[in-house]
């Protein structure tokens, strides 16, 4: 199985060096670890759950096309689940190529298609409050109807301008992109200060890669009064599809 | 009909059970969640849950085979 799930620590190295091929030039490697903070909190430790048998068939689902898509010469992806603590590695992702730009590609896309696709759930564990399930912030009932979400696909040009769109992923993540993404600010979500000093009386959309991390960013600005934000539900290549 | 309903994360700590075999009137699993979301209280919305029929993602109104198990999935955060 290429995709894997394990209660113990994932063994990086020992993953490397399995991943052998005389014909690959370039081997890739994402390694995931607990941050000590999520939005300004401080995290203490995490409990990672997954649903394991869809989960598996899924990782390997993502696996197998993105054997395809890059041509690799092997990929092998394992998450780790139960308790974590900081610093501890929580995925680690391999991509074998025989040239390094097919190797960082895959790496990078199964990362994202993880997040977006394989049923794992995060709780975290704060020093300043409860714990939280990520992503599920289900008590907050003035988030039911999602105002705050823009959904690209009811967004013309008319509607976009009257936001003002910012990209908060981080500035290696725009390397390659069109020169339309270029002209669009760029705050990276990995300062979230910054977003605390912009106009209160601006709307502000912010756009990522998935429309997952600015949804949780959308969600802890307007958790603290900020409710000139709003998150865009495709990420921001979704938009050129959009207004195409 | 009999449906197995499975609940992770945030849905197991919420009904204080992995998983339990109910009789639902749903035919589809967004009408099951509708119902079981009445049961224990759930607030996430229909919106923001996917579904799993017999270990496969299947789409909010999509028909409910016989006997099925049904895991209600929600805002993922792997990786």
């Amino acid at each position: 199985m290429p995709f894997s799930l394990t209660r113990e620590p994932i063994p990086c190295g020992e993953l490397s060096a399995a991943l052998a091929n005389s014909a690959a030039g370039g081997l890739s490697t994402f390694e995931g670890r607990v941050r000590d903070n999520h939005l300004g909190r401080e995290v203490l430790s995490l409990t990672y759950e997954a649903y394991d048998k869809l989960a598996e068939s899924e990782g390997d689902r993502i696996l197998a096309e993105a054997s395809k898509r890059f041509s690799l010469c092997g990929v092998r992806t394992i998450h780790r689940i139960g308790e974590l603590a900081i610093g501890d590695a929580a995925i680690w992702i391999g991509a074998l190529a025989a040239h390094r730009q097919e190797a960082f590609a895959a790496c990078r896309w199964v990362i994202d298609e993880v997040k977006a696709h394989v049923p794992i759930w995060k709780k975290e564990f704060y020093a300043d409050g409860p714990a939280e399930w990520v992503n599920c912030a289900c008590g907050h009932q003035q988030y039911a109807h999602d105002a705050w979400q823009v959904h690209a696909a009811h967004l013309g040009l008319t509607q976009l301008a009257a936001y003002t769109l910012i990209d908060i992923r981080e500035p290696m993540e725009r390397l390659g992109d069109p020169a339309w993404v270029h002209a669009v600010p760029n705050l990276p979500m990995s300062e979230p200060d910054i977003y605390l000093q912009l106009p209160a009386d601006r709307p502000f959309l912010l756009a990522c890669a998935k429309g997952i991390r600015s949804r949780n960013l959308t969600l802890w600005l307007r958790e603290q009064g900020h409710e000139n934000f709003f998150s865009l539900d495709t990420g921001i290549h979704g938009l050129a599809h959009a207004l195409a | 009909m009999t449906v197995t309903i499975r609940y992770f994360a945030l849905f197991r700590e919420q009904t204080g059970k992995d998983q339990e075999t109910l009789e639902l009137s749903a035919a589809t699993p967004a009408a099951a969640y509708q119902e079981v979301s009445h049961r224990y209280g759930f607030s996430l919305p229909l919106d923001r849950v996917r579904f799993a029929v017999n270990g496969q993602y299947q789409p909010a109104d999509s028909a409910l085979p016989a006997a099925c198990t049904l895991a209600l999935i929600p805002p993922l955060a792997g990786g």
